[in-house]
């Protein structure tokens, strides 16, 4: 049986859970500018990447492992999209918005290297 | 008529020769008992947050029904299966935990005693996949036996449909009870879990050998499911204990049922199959 993984020793996990808790700084420090559907849709997205990428390495399955590795990083660019709109819409504070930026990219990175990391171990495999 | 993929082939060739109780599981024990804490700590979340704290509760309720779904059918690499999303729900609830821990919802010793629950349960499961994996490296499967093969009596399809109704209706009557924030969480998955017996037992008519095993399958598959649902929502009392008898001795009913159905299943096969030999 192939190892079950404790998350918690990750990179791309720890990262997704400061990239979690500075989305959780801007609702509370601009919750009066944005809308209650906003910081719904903020705090959703922050909340299920680290939680996909917990679900995707503490399992055993490669499939499942992709598949949650992907719904996390297309959320990680739908957090994006939305964080640099309100950016535009001077909604929220430009230096919280770069500390977020910049932990979105750190965990996109981690993200690719993770699933080269897994395509090399397959391929050693194979 | 349904096609049995290949993905399924492969699973129906490692068949186990009875199932157990999954009652009897530790880990399953345990896992309600997380659910049961789980619950506590979503109560402390405010409102405002109610997303982790559906998250939390999902999640760990989808562990304790992954575990009893994949405890009650006869096929080693669909328990197998189970027993991995449950690895990953038990993740899921762990990485909720953290983030709550974070927030200040909860104190350093609950989340510590609480994930020290999960980490143990993940290791009751590990164990529980290695034993899998160890069987089927042994390869020797008994083909012929599914449970005690002495068919006392004829099952009749439509009397456990009638059964099968019978318990979703008294299911759909249940939840109408449960509070109205359940409605994402306990509501839908019994509910889903419920119509898919009626589905299943469906699929049974006219269809192929494997194709009636499988659906048999996939049905005590989901009221162990049910029964596991039930397991949680009497200990969160979102039903009376008279509730909880009377659904939790029908599902036993229907899954002994099911049981002596999938036999005469294999009896008629074997029969015939020597007939033509």
């Amino acid at each position: 049986m192939a190892k079950v993984e404790n998350f918690r020793t990750f990179d791309v996990y720890n990262r997704s859970i400061d990239l979690s808790m500075a989305v959780k700084q801007i609702i509370n420090g601009c919750k009066a500018d944005l809308t209650e559907y906003e910081v719904g849709v903020l705090y959703k997205n922050a909340v299920i990447i680290p939680n996909k990428i917990a679900a995707a390495i503490g399992q055993v399955n490669m499939k499942v492992r992709f598949k949650k590795l992907n719904e996390a990083k297309s959320t990680v660019i739908q957090l994006q999209t939305i964080m640099l709109d309100l950016k535009r819409r001077k909604k929220i504070d430009e230096q919280l918005w770069q500390e977020v930026d910049e932990y979105s990219i750190e965990v996109m990175k981690l993200l690719n290297g993770y699933f080269g990391w897994i395509s090399k171990s397959k391929e050693k495999i194979g | 008529m349904e096609k049995i993929t290949e993905k399924e082939n492969e699973e129906l060739s490692s068949k186990k020769p009875y199932v157990k109780n999954v009652r009897d599981l530790k880990a399953y024990r345990d896992a309600l008992l997380f659910c049961k804490v789980m619950y506590e700590i979503a109560k402390r979340i405010p409102p405002d947050d109610s997303f982790i704290a559906d998250l939390l509760k999902r999640s760990s309720s989808s562990v304790v029904a992954n575990l009893a779904e994949g405890n009650t059918n006869y096929y080693y690499k669909k328990e197998y299966n189970h027993f991995n999303t449950s690895l990953s729900q038990l993740a899921v609830s762990r990485s909720a935990l953290s983030i709550i821990r974070m927030q200040g919802y909860i104190d350093e010793s609950v989340y510590k005693s609480a994930d020290l629950r999960g980490e143990e349960i993940l290791k009751m499961i590990i164990k529980l996949m290695q034993r899998i994996e160890r069987k089927l490296d042994q390869d020797d499967f008994d083909e012929t036996e599914i449970g005690n093969k002495a068919v006392k009596f004829e099952i009749d399809l439509s009397q456990l449909f009638e059964k099968a109704t019978t318990f979703t209706n008294l299911i759909l009557g249940v939840v109408q009870q449960y509070p109205s924030n359940e409605k994402n969480n306990q509501i839908d998955q019994i509910t889903r879990a419920s119509q898919s017996i009626l589905q299943n037992l469906e699929n049974v008519e006219n269809t192929s050998y494997p194709q009636q095993l499988l659906s048999l399958n996939t049905c005590l598959g989901s009221i162990s499911e049910c029964k596991a649902f039930l397991d949680i929502s009497v200990m969160q009392n979102f039903i009376s204990n008279e509730q909880y008898s009377e659904l939790d001795n029908l599902g036993g009913e229907i899954l002994d049922l099911i049981i002596e159905r999938m036999n005469q299943v294999e009896q008629k096969y074997e029969e015939g199959h020597k007939a033509v030999s």
